[in-house]
C-alpha cells in the first residue's frame, strides 16, 4: 500500500460520515468532504487510469483542473466522462470507471501500445495509414478504439442544466487571501461584486496548507520561507480569515459568492461566463435524495474583473515522470491537510522551487518519511538548507532523478508501488539509489492567466519569475495573488486590495450601486488589510499590473532566475529515454517527440502543438505549456521568450454540452409559435408542420389512415373542386402609416404601388440591393396615407428589419440627394423623392415621416378558397357584397363575418377564388368555426401546408422557400411584369440592370416586340420553368439536377450510343452547341407534385435560359448523368427524362383566380 | 483538530430569497401602438399625458374621463394600455379607411386625429389581439427571470420598461399594470403611486417581490407559459374572454 489515510487532520473531510462508492467494479469507503481521488489513494489505490495514446499506467498527478492523469468516467449520481478526480466531491452510492482502459486501469490489454512507443511519435498518423485509401475506415476503427478517453453518456443527464444571466460592477475569481482581500475591498466601496471561485470552501491555496493560526510548526516553516520573523507574520491566521470574510459578505446586498463555480471564458463587451458545477457535490448525500441536482451556465456583464486566479504548479522533467506515485508537491500538500491521506510512506521530494522544502515538512509532519529533498539548484539559500536539516531532511542541492524504478507492473499490467528514485549529481558523479514509494514533484508555479489570455491578453516569458507573464493588462482587468506573480500571503492581501480599489476607480465611469457608501463589516479584519482600509488614501504600489513589479517578497530568500530544473539534461538523454520524460501528459507527448517536431521544421508555437498534440488534452497545457516551449527554445538555441506562448483559448476546463443548451431542449428547444387556431387543428388530427421563423401550422388532415399523399391530395382537390379552409396567420403584416408612407414602399417594392386606389392591392416582390428575391407580398392601400403589406411567413422577421432599415437609412439618403443617372419621376406623387421635405427638421434628413407597425399575430388570417368559396362566406353571417363586381380581385373590403369585425382581401395563392378574412386574432377562432359550419353542405375541407404547395406549384406560383434560392431574381422567375424599371429608384434596382442589361443601357424586363423574344444577357440565367416527366413513374425528385440529354438534344434515342453523345456533345433545338453536356448542370428541380387538377406528376424547377427552353427535354437526376448511363442504383437515383414547358399547369389565364 | 470545513451548501449565495412565483393571465387589453415623430410629442403631453420629451419608463395617462398606462418602448413609441375592452378593429361601417381613430377613447382619438390633420406623420393601430400578458408576483421573481433575459433587474428601476427577449421570445416586461390611479383634486391630475418616482417609497421594487407585467407576442404564449412553468412559476391562465367560445 502507498497511499493511507492519516489518524488526524484533513481540515475538509467528516469522520463521522463515511460514504460508499464504486470504482471499476470494486467497492470503496471514503468520509465526506473527500474528493474521489484522495478517497481512492487513502484506500492505496494509486493507477487511477490509462494514458490517451501510450495506454501507460497513471495515477493521481495534481488535486485541481491541472491534472491529466486521474480522469473518470462518473457513471452515478450524474453522468460526466474525463472529470479529474480531484475536482470530483465524493457523494454516497457514487459509481465510477476509468477510462480509456479496457478491461481495467489496472489490467489495460492496451497497455501493450506502449511496447510500440517508437513506431507512434508525434504525427504518426500523418505518415503512416496513407493507403490503400480503401483501407482507411479499418484504419480509422482501430484508431478510434485505441485512442480516446471517456464515452459521452448515451441518456439525458439526470442533473438539470439551466442558464442564468447576471449583472455586476466587479467579478472576483477566486476566494483565496487575495481574492477576499478584493472582494471584501469592493464590497466595502459599495460595488455590486460577484465573488466565485471553483473550491466548495473558500481559502485557495491556503487550503493546501497547514492552518498556520493553529500550528506554531507550520508559522515556523512559513517564516523561514518568507524571511519574516514568526511573531511579525501578519498572515497568520489568514485561512481562518478568509472565511470570515465569506461569512460577512454573504449576509452583505449586493454581494453574491458562488462557491463550485469556475470562470470559464472572458468574452467580448465585458461577458463573462461561469460554470456552476451539479449541487450534488455540493452536498453530501445520496443520488435519490430529494435535492434537485443542477448545472447553471452564468452569463455576466461585468466591467471590471478581478483575477485572483492563483497557479498551476509545474511538474519536473525526468525519465517515466509520469509513473503512478509521481505527483505534485501541491497534490501531496491538499491531500495531507483537506482529506487527512497521505499519499506515500516514503517520499523523494524533487524541486527546483522552494515550495519544495514546505512540502517536505508538510509531509514529515504528517508521519511521511522524507527519503530526500531533491533539488536541481546547485545553491538553496542557507536559511532553507538549515531548516531542512534542523528537520533531518537530507538536501541533495544540484541533483536530478536519472530514473525511477516500481510504478509498473510488467507490460505496464497491475497496480505495482515504486520503489526507488535514482538520483545524480547534475554535474557528474556517482548515482545514488533512494528507496521511496512516492515522488513530490515542485517545480514552480505558472499564474493561471487563461482568463486574461483568452480575449485581448497576450502572454510573454518572464526571466525573472520562470513563467508566464501577461505582456500588458486588458482595460478592466486586474490581477492579484499568485495570478500576478505574487508568492507572500501578505503580498497577496496587499495585491487584492490595491486590484479592488484600482476597479472601484475605473467603475467612475459607470454606476456604482449605492456611491461610495461604505458598508459596515461585522466581522474580524484581517489586521493587514483593516491597516490599509482604515489608513485614508493609503496607496498600493500597484505596479502596472504586469508583474514585472512585484511590490512584495523581494527580500524573500527565493532564488528569483532562471529556472534551473535540469532541462538541458535531459535534451541530452537518448531518444529511448526521452520517449519516457513525458511533458503532456493528457496526450503522451514526451521530450523525444517535440525534438521530432523540432527536427521536422514544426518550431513555430502553434505548429509544434498541433503537430504533436502538445496542450491540447483536456488540462490544455497547464502542466505542459510552460516545459514544450522552454524545450523549443533549448533546441532552436533562443530564448524561451522568442518561442512565445500557445494561444488560450475558453473555456477554461471542460464542460458538458448540455450546459450549453441549458432548459432549451424538448418543447422548448426553440420558442414555437402557435396561430389562435393550432387546438383546432389538434383537435381534427392535423399533423403540424414547421412553417418558417418557428411558426407552427397543419401540414395536412389525414383522415381513416390515409397517408401524406393522399390527404394532400385529396384536400387540393377539394381546393379545385369545392373549397378549402387554410389557416395563413403565419403571414406577415404590416401597416405603413405616415405622409411618406407611399414613397417608402415604392423604395421596397419593385413594383409601382403608391398609386394604388384606397381599397385595391397589387402583388410586390422586396429585392434585396443586389437584385435578388428577398420576400414577395401583396400591398394594399388602406387609406390616403396608410398601406398594409404583407410578407411571407418565413421571413416576416427579416421583413420587418427590411423596413425599417428603408425607413431610418434608404429614405434619408435618397432625400438628401438625387438619384444619380436615373430619369425623373413619371409619377407626380413621387416628386418628394428629390425634394427637400419640409418636416424634416435641419440639414441631415431624418428618417422617413413613415411609421410601420407588426400587426401579424394581430390578425387570424383565414383564407377561404375554391370555386364555392363565395357561396360559403355568403352563408357565413357577413355584410360584405361579395360579387364580383362590387369586391373585384385584389381588392380589400371591410365589414363584419361571422358577427365579428373583418377585413376581407381577394388574394390568391392556390389559382382559386380566394377570400382571405382577416379578424382579430381572439375572434379567430369562432370565426374559423362559423366559416367551416358554413361550408360543410358545400364541401369544405380544412387544407394544410401539402395540398396548398401542391395547388400553387400547379399554379406556377412562386414561393421564397423552393424558387427563390438567393440567386434569383424577379425577372428569372418571369416576375419581371411587377418590376417597374421605369420608377425613380427602388433598393435593388440599379443591380437589375447589371443583370438583365438591354440594349440602351436600360434592363429589358419585356420580350422584345419585334423578335418576342428576351434580349440574351451574357451568361443564361437560371430561369424558372414547367417540367412534365416522360415516364409514368410518379414526381420528380425535388433537388434533382437537370442535364441537356444529349441522345435526344440530337434527335436520337435517349441514352444512344453515337459517338456526339458519348462525347457529350449536345446541340439543343436552337442550335446551340453544349460542348460537355455530361459535366454540366443546368438547374434543378424546385419543387414537384402531383397537380390536383391535371393529376400528373408536374414540376417547377431553375433551368439555364430555360424560358427559351420550352419543348425541350432534360435529363433529370440525382448524380451525374455519366455513372449512371445504363443501370439505376436506386429509385431515388434515377436518371429520367422531361419536358420543359411553362411554369403553369392551371388556369393559365387566371379566370378562375379573378371570377 | 479544527472544525470540519463545510462546503458552502448554496447554490445562489447572496441573493435574495426566492420563494414560489406566480403568473395570471390577463384578460385582453387594449394596446394602442404609437408611434409619432418628435414634433408631435408636446401636443401628445398636453393632450393625454406622454412624457415628454419620452424616456424608457411607464407611467399612467389620461384624458377626459379615459385613463390606462403607456410604456414608453421606444424613442417615438408608446404603447398605450386600457386595460379591457373589445376589438373594434375596422368598425363595421365598410370604410376601408380605419384610419379614422375608430375605437379610440375619444380623447385619445381626438389628439391623434389633430396632428393628423397638421400633417405629421403618426401611426396609431390597435395590437391589443398581438399580445398577451402576464402579472407575475413572488419573491425573487427577478431571479427567476434571470434565467432567460439578460435585463439588469436591479437597473430597471420602478419604472423601468423593456422590450426585450425572454428565452428567445420577444416581450416586453413593465411594472405592474395594475395601475394604482390617485387623482389629484387641485389639478385633477391622475398620478400613478405604484410607479410615479416621487411615490417611489411607497412600493415596492420589482426585484423585492414587487410584481412586474409580462407581455409576449400571442403566438408565443403558449412556449413562453411553458417556459415559466419550467422555470419554477406557477402559471394561471387568463378568465376566458366573453369574446371567446369555450372550445373543447
Amino acid at each position: 500500500m502507498s497511499g493511507w489515510r492519516l489518524s488526524a487532520g484533513g481540515r475538509e473531510i467528516d469522520r463521522e460520515r463515511r460514504l460508499d462508492f464504486e470504482f471499476d467494479g470494486r467497492f470503496f469507503q471514503g468520509f465526506a468532504g473527500d474528493t474521489v481521488a484522495s478517497a481512492l489513494l487513502a484506500a492505496g489505490l494509486r493507477v487511477l487510469g490509462r494514458s490517451f495514446k501510450r495506454h501507460r499506467p497513471r495515477g493521481l498527478m495534481g488535486l485541481g483542473w491541472e491534472d491529466p492523469c486521474a480522469l473518470m468516467q462518473l457513471l452515478a449520481p450524474d453522468r460526466a466522462p474525463n472529470v479529474p478526480a480531484g475536482t470530483l466531491p465524493l457523494a454516497q452510492g457514487m459509481r465510477l470507471q476509468s477510462v480509456n482502459a479496457w478491461p481495467s486501469a489496472r489490467a489495460d490489454l492496451m497497455g501493450l501500445l506502449d511496447l510500440a512507443a517508437p513506431w507512434i511519435p508525434a504525427g504518426f498518423y500523418y505518415k503512416t495509414f496513407m493507403g490503400p485509401a480503401r483501407a482507411w475506415p479499418l484504419y480509422e476503427r482501430l484508431i478510434r478504439r485505441a485512442a480516446g478517453l471517456g464515452r459521452l453518456p448515451a441518456t439525458p443527464s439526470p442533473v438539470r442544466m439551466r442558464k442564468r444571466h447576471a449583472h455586476a460592477d466587479i467579478l472576483v475569481v477566486g476566494a483565496g487571501p487575495a481574492g477576499a482581500a478584493a472582494a471584501l475591498t469592493a464590497a466595502q466601496a459599495g460595488a455590486r461584486v460577484l465573488w466565485v471561485d471553483d473550491g466548495l470552501v473558500p481559502g485557495g491555496s491556503l487550503r493546501a496548507q497547514a492552518d498556520d493560526a493553529e500550528d506554531d510548526r507550520a508559522r515556523q516553516v512559513r517564516a523561514t520561507l518568507q524571511a519574516t520573523p514568526a511573531s511579525d507574520d501578519p498572515s497568520s491566521g489568514t485561512l481562518a480569515w478568509v472565511r470570515t470574510v465569506a461569512q460577512a459578505l454573504d449576509a452583505l446586498p449586493g454581494v453574491r459568492r458562488l462557491s463550485g463555480t469556475l470562470a470559464q471564458s472572458r468574452l467580448d463587451h465585458g461577458l463573462v461566463v461561469l460554470w456552476q458545477r451539479s449541487a450534488s457535490g455540493l452536498v453530501h448525500g445520496s443520488p435519490d435524495d430529494d435535492t434537485e441536482r443542477s448545472e447553471t451556465l452564468w452569463s455576466v456583464r461585468v466591467p471590471q474583473v478581478i483575477l485572483a486566479t492563483g497557479g498551476f504548479e509545474q511538474p519536473m522533467l525526468f525519465p517515466d515522470n509520469d509513473r503512478p506515485g509521481v505527483m505534485l508537491a501541491s497534490a501531496v500538500r491538499g491531500l495531507i491537510h483537506r482529506h487527512g491521506v497521505a499519499a506515500a510512506r516514503r517520499l523523494v521530494v524533487v524541486g527546483s522551487d522552494d515550495d519544495a522544502l514546505a512540502c517536505a515538512l508538510d509531509a514529515q509532519a504528517a508521519g511521511v518519511d522524507i527519503a530526500a529533498w531533491v533539488d536541481t539548484r546547485a545553491t538553496i539559500h542557507a536559511n532553507l538548507r538549515a531548516a531542512a536539516e534542523a528537520a533531518g531532511i537530507e538536501v541533495l542541492a544540484g541533483h536530478r532523478i536519472e530514473s525511477v524504478a516500481g510504478g509498473a507492473g510488467p507490460l505496464g499490467f497491475g497496480d505495482v508501488p515504486l520503489r526507488s528514485v535514482r538520483v545524480v549529481p547534475r554535474e557528474g558523479g556517482p548515482a545514488r539509489t533512494l528507496h521511496a514509494d512516492g515522488v513530490a514533484m515542485a517545480g514552480g508555479w505558472n499564474p493561471a492567466l487563461q482568463l486574461l489570455a483568452q480575449l485581448d491578453g497576450a502572454l510573454r516569458w518572464d526571466p525573472l519569475r520562470g513563467s508566464l507573464a501577461p505582456t500588458a493588462l486588458p482595460g478592466g482587468l486586474h490581477l492579484a495573488g499568485a495570478a500576478r506573480g505574487t508568492r507572500d500571503t501578505a503580498g497577496c492581501i496587499a495585491d487584492g486590495v490595491a486590484a479592488a480599489r484600482a476597479a472601484v476607480g475605473a467603475l467612475a465611469g459607470h454606476r456604482v450601486a449605492g456611491g461610495d457608501v461604505r458598508h459596515a463589516i461585522h466581522a474580524d479584519v484581517h489586521p493587514r488589510i483593516h491597516d490599509e482600509i482604515e489608513a485614508d488614501g493609503a496607496e498600493y504600489p500597484a505596479g502596472d499590473g504586469t508583474g514585472a513589479d512585484p511590490p512584495h517578497g523581494d527580500d524573500a530568500p527565493r532564488a528569483a532566475a532562471l529556472p534551473d530544473d535540469g532541462l538541458t539534461e535531459v535534451l541530452a538523454l537518448p531518444p529511448r529515454q526521452q520517449r519516457h520524460v513525458f511533458v503532456d501528459r493528457g496526450h503522451d507527448v514526451s521530450v523525444a517527440d517535440i525534438a521530432l517536431g523540432q527536427r521536422e521544421g514544426y518550431t513555430a508555437v502553434e505548429h509544434l502543438k498541433r503537430y504533436t498534440t502538445l496542450g491540447m488534452a483536456v488540462d490544455q497545457g497547464r502542466t505542459s505549456q510552460v516545459h514544450g516551449m522552454r524545450l523549443m527554445a533549448a533546441l532552436e538555441r533562443v530564448e524561451p521568450a522568442a518561442v512565445g506562448a500557445s494561444r488560450l483559448r475558453p473555456p477554461f476546463v471542460p464542460m458538458p454540452l448540455g450546459l450549453l443548451a441549458g432548459a432549451e431542449a424538448g418543447d422548448l428547444i426553440r420558442p414555437v409559435r402557435e396561430t389562435p387556431l393550432t387546438g383546432w387543428h389538434l383537435a381534427h388530427g392535423a399533423v403540424m408542420y414547421e412553417a418558417g421563423s418557428n411558426w407552427r401550422r397543419p401540414g395536412y388532415h389525414p383522415r381513416d389512415g390515409e397517408s401524406l399523399a393522399q390527404a394532400a391530395a385529396r384536400e387540393a382537390r377539394a381546393v379545385r373542386q369545392a373549397a378549402g379552409l387554410y389557416d395563413s396567420t403565419p403571414l406577415g403584416k404590416f401597416e405603413i402609416e405616415g405622409p411618406q408612407a407611399g414613397l417608402l414602399l415604392e423604395a421596397v417594392c419593385a413594383n409601382r404601388v403608391a398609386d394604388l386606389e384606397v381599397g385595391r392591392g397589387r402583388y410586390a416582390v422586396l429585392l434585396k440591393e443586389d437584385g435578388r428575391m428577398l420576400d414577395d407580398g401583396v400591398v394594399f392601400r388602406l387609406g390616403p396615407q396608410r398601406y398594409l403589406l404583407t410578407a411571407t411567413a418565413g421571413q416576416s422577421d427579416t421583413v420587418h428589419a427590411w423596413l425599417e432599415h428603408a425607413r431610418q437609412c434608404v429614405l434619408p439618403w435618397l432625400q438628401g440627394r438625387a438619384v444619380p443617372g436615373t430619369p425623373p419621376p413619371a409619377d407626380p406623387s413621387l416628386g418628394a423623392a428629390s425634394a427637400p421635405d419640409p418636416g424634416v427638421e435641419g440639414e441631415t434628413p431624418g428618417p422617413a415621416r413613415a411609421f410601420v407597425t407588426a400587426v401579424g399575430a394581430q390578425w387570424a388570417t383565414i383564407v377561404l378558397c375554391g370555386p364555392r368559396a363565395r357561396e360559403i362566406l355568403r352563408h357565413a353571417d357577413t355584410d360584405i357584397d361579395l360579387e364580383r363586381a362590387a369586391f373585384p380581385f385584389m381588392a380589400l373590403r371591410e365589414g363584419r363575418v361571422a358577427g365579428v369585425a373583418a377585413r376581407v382581401l381577394r388574394v390568391s395563392f392556390t389559382g382559386e377564388l380566394s377570400f382571405e378574412v382577416n379578424v382579430a386574432a381572439g375572434d379567430g377562432l369562432r370565426v374559423w368555426q362559423a366559416l367551416w359550419d358554413a361550408g360543410q353542405p358545400f364541401g369544405l375541407q380544412a387544407v394544410g401546408s401539402e395540398a396548398n404547395h401542391i395547388l400553387r406549384v400547379e399554379k406556377g406560383f412562386v414561393s421564397m422557400a423552393h424558387e427563390a434560392d438567393g440567386i434569383v431574381t424577379p425577372i428569372d422567375l418571369g416576375l419581371g411584369w411587377a418590376v417597374k424599371m421605369d420608377k425613380p429608384f427602388f433598393i435593388g434596382q440599379a443591380a437589375l440592370r447589371r443583370l438583365h442589361p438591354g440594349p440602351s443601357g436600360i434592363a429589358c424586363v419585356e420580350p422584345d416586340q419585334g423578335t418576342g423574344r428576351m434580349p440574351s444577357p451574357p451568361k443564361p440565367r437560371p430561369e424558372l420553368v414547367g417540367l412534365k416527366p416522360l415516364d409514368d413513374g410518379g414526381p420528380l425528385e425535388e433537388g434533382a439536377q437537370l442535364w441537356t440529354d444529349p441522345g435526344v438534344a440530337m434527335g436520337a434515342p435517349a441514352g444512344g450510343s453515337d459517338d456526339d453523345s458519348t462525347r457529350g456533345v449536345a446541340v439543343r433545338p436552337d442550335g446551340t452547341v453544349v460542348a460537355d453536356a455530361w459535366n454540366r448542370s443546368e438547374g434543378f428541380v424546385t419543387a414537384s407534385v402531383i397537380g390536383a387538377g391535371c393529376g400528373q406528376a408536374i414540376a417547377l424547377a431553375l433551368l439555364d435560359g430555360g424560358r427559351y427552353r420550352h419543348g425541350e427535354t432534360v435529363r433529370v437526376s440525382a448524380q451525374p448523368a455519366h455513372s449512371d448511363r445504363a443501370t439505376a442504383r436506386g429509385p431515388g437515383l434515377r436518371t429520367r427524362l422531361a419536358r420543359v414547358g411553362p411554369p403553369a399547369f392551371h388556369d393559365p389565364s387566371g379566370e378562375a383566380m379573378r371570377g | 483538530m479544527a472544525e470540519v470545513d463545510r462546503p458552502d451548501q448554496r447554490t445562489d449565495a447572496g441573493t435574495a430569497a426566492t420563494g414560489p412565483c406566480r403568473a395570471q393571465g390577463l384578460p385582453r387589453s387594449t394596446i394602442w401602438s404609437l408611434q409619432a415623430e418628435p414634433a408631435c410629442w408636446p401636443a401628445l403631453h398636453r393632450s393625454i399625458g406622454l412624457p415628454a420629451p419620452p424616456s424608457p419608463s411607464a407611467g399612467a395617462w389620461q384624458a377626459a374621463g379615459h385613463e390606462g398606462r403607456w410604456l414608453q418602448l421606444g424613442p417615438w413609441e408608446a404603447w398605450l394600455c386600457v386595460e379591457g375592452g373589445s376589438s373594434r378593429h375596422a368598425a363595421g361601417d365598410g370604410a376601408a379607411d380605419a384610419q379614422a381613430s375608430a375605437g379610440m377613447p375619444h380623447a385619445l382619438g381626438a389628439a391623434v386625429a389633430a396632428q393628423r390633420a397638421r400633417g405629421a406623420a403618426l401611426a396609431c393601430v390597435d395590437i391589443g389581439d398581438a399580445w398577451v400578458g402576464w402579472h407575475l408576483r413572488g419573491a425573487g421573481l427577478t431571479e427567476v427571470l434571470a434565467h432567460g433575459c439578460t435585463l439588469d433587474f436591479e437597473r430597471f428601476g420602478r419604472t423601468g420598461c423593456a422590450r426585450t427577449r425572454l428565452a428567445q421570445a420577444p416581450v416586453v416586461i413593465a411594472p405592474d399594470l395594475t395601475p394604482k390611479l390617485t387623482r389629484d383634486p387641485t389639478s385633477d391630475r391622475v398620478t400613478d403611486t405604484a410607479t410615479d418616482p416621487a411615490t417611489e417609497r411607497l412600493a415596492p421594487a420589482a426585484t423585492a417581490g414587487g410584481g412586474l407585467t409580462l407581455w409576449t407576442e400571442r403566438s408565443h404564449a403558449t412556449y413562453v407559459e411553458r417556459w415559466l412553468a419550467a422555470t419554477g412559476v406557477a402559471v394561471d391562465h387568463a378568465p376566458p374572454s366573453p369574446r371567446d367560445p369555450s372550445w373543447p
